[in-house]
């Protein structure tokens, strides 16, 4: 259960980007989270409408997008998507890959 | 910024975690002026972190290591009770509802240490495998310690842990033979997500292999201080 952290660490850093006068009231929030951050989206989002927050973030919702896990081999150079917890390469098979996305945790963008 | 007819958007493009990593580079800047070597402890509750750490303030004090302790737990300072007995400097962090530690955890409780000639800075986090995972708190590395009782699949279940530790420590080995563990197949799934991972066995209660990590954070400690 991080998720609280977390959304707490969220609308922190959407209080900021509210804050210019130009932006209205936010519809909608973009984030974008790695597989492998265990993020349950139900969890945050239920944390998200408790947090207290500024009257442009009252009716926005979030919309999470669950990024795959992709490595690239250092064997024969390709990248492949990590289907389940076993980090080969799709290719070679190789266990010599470096994971290069699936540990995201990011806040895109917003939208009002 | 795009503007439409009844609709605006804006690129923020920043990680969600940001406060706590801008915590975390500020704890490890300090690390790094001090000449410390900070370890993250991660485990399931029960899988022998404290019994780890109590183990291991004799052998640190002999090899000349001089050396502190914060120990995470919700509620109690249980840990910290049993760690203080051994002689060791140590600090309790309490997270109340917080199931991992986080940088600024960190950043209050160090003010309670003297850092002059401190060689190593243990961090005992709250048991879980998931969420202290993702909490940078300005550490060198992250050990990991998985237990036989645990079953050998716990590399495959929680696999962020095994992928960010530096060290696996493979505990109560003593087990091994009265439970139903494959000491192969965990090595198989450690590796399956993190093939280059270290792996020491051993059994704090007893004893054995503890001489084996004493050797690899030494080898760590000089590291940290060539640099």
């Amino acid at each position: 259960m991080h998720e609280l952290m977390i959304t707490k660490n969220l609308v922190s850093l959407l209080e900021d980007a509210v804050s210019p006068s130009d932006v209205g009231m936010v519809k909608t929030v973009y984030l974008e989270v790695g597989r492998l951050r265990y993020l349950v989206p139900e969890i945050m989002t239920a944390c998200f409408t408790q947090i207290k927050k500024s009257d442009k973030l009252k009716q926005a919702k979030l919309n999470l997008k669950v990024l795959p896990v992709k490595l690239r081999c250092s064997d024969c150079g390709k990248e492949s998507e990590a289907l389940e917890n076993s980090f080969l390469c799709g290719s070679c098979q190789s266990l010599n890959v470096d994971i290069i996305s699936g540990k995201e945790f990011i806040l895109k963008s917003i939208e009002w | 910024m795009v503007i439409g007819a009844h609709m605006a958007f804006k690129v923020i493009k920043k990680s969600i975690l940001k406060s706590n990593d801008n915590t975390a580079c500020v704890i490890r800047e300090s690390m790094k002026k001090s000449k410390t070597l900070m370890i993250n402890i991660i485990s399931s509750p029960g899988a022998g972190k404290t019994t780890l750490i109590e183990k291991i303030p004799p052998i640190l004090k002999d090899a000349g290591i001089r050396f502190a302790v914060l120990t995470g737990d919700c509620f109690t300072s249980n840990d910290a009770t049993r760690i203080d007995k051994t002689g060791a400097e140590v600090v309790q962090i309490n997270t109340g509802n917080s199931c991992h530690i986080d940088a600024e955890f960190i950043r209050s409780a160090i003010s309670e240490i003297n850092f002059d000639g401190l060689d190593l800075l243990i961090v005992e986090n709250v048991g879980n495998l998931i969420c202290p995972a993702a909490f940078d708190i300005g550490e060198d590395c992250k050990i990991v310690i998985l237990s036989v009782p645990e079953g050998d699949d716990k590399p495959k279940k929680y696999p962020l842990i095994f992928t960010e530790s530096e060290l696996v420590l493979l505990n109560k080995v003593d087990l091994l033979g009265y439970l139903p563990f494959d000491r192969d197949e965990c090595v198989k799934n450690i590796k399956g997500v993190n093939s280059k991972v270290p792996i020491i066995e051993l059994s704090s209660l007893k004893g054995d292999g503890i001489d084996a990590f004493i050797g690899w954070l030494i080898n760590r400690i000089k590291i940290k201080k060539e640099r």
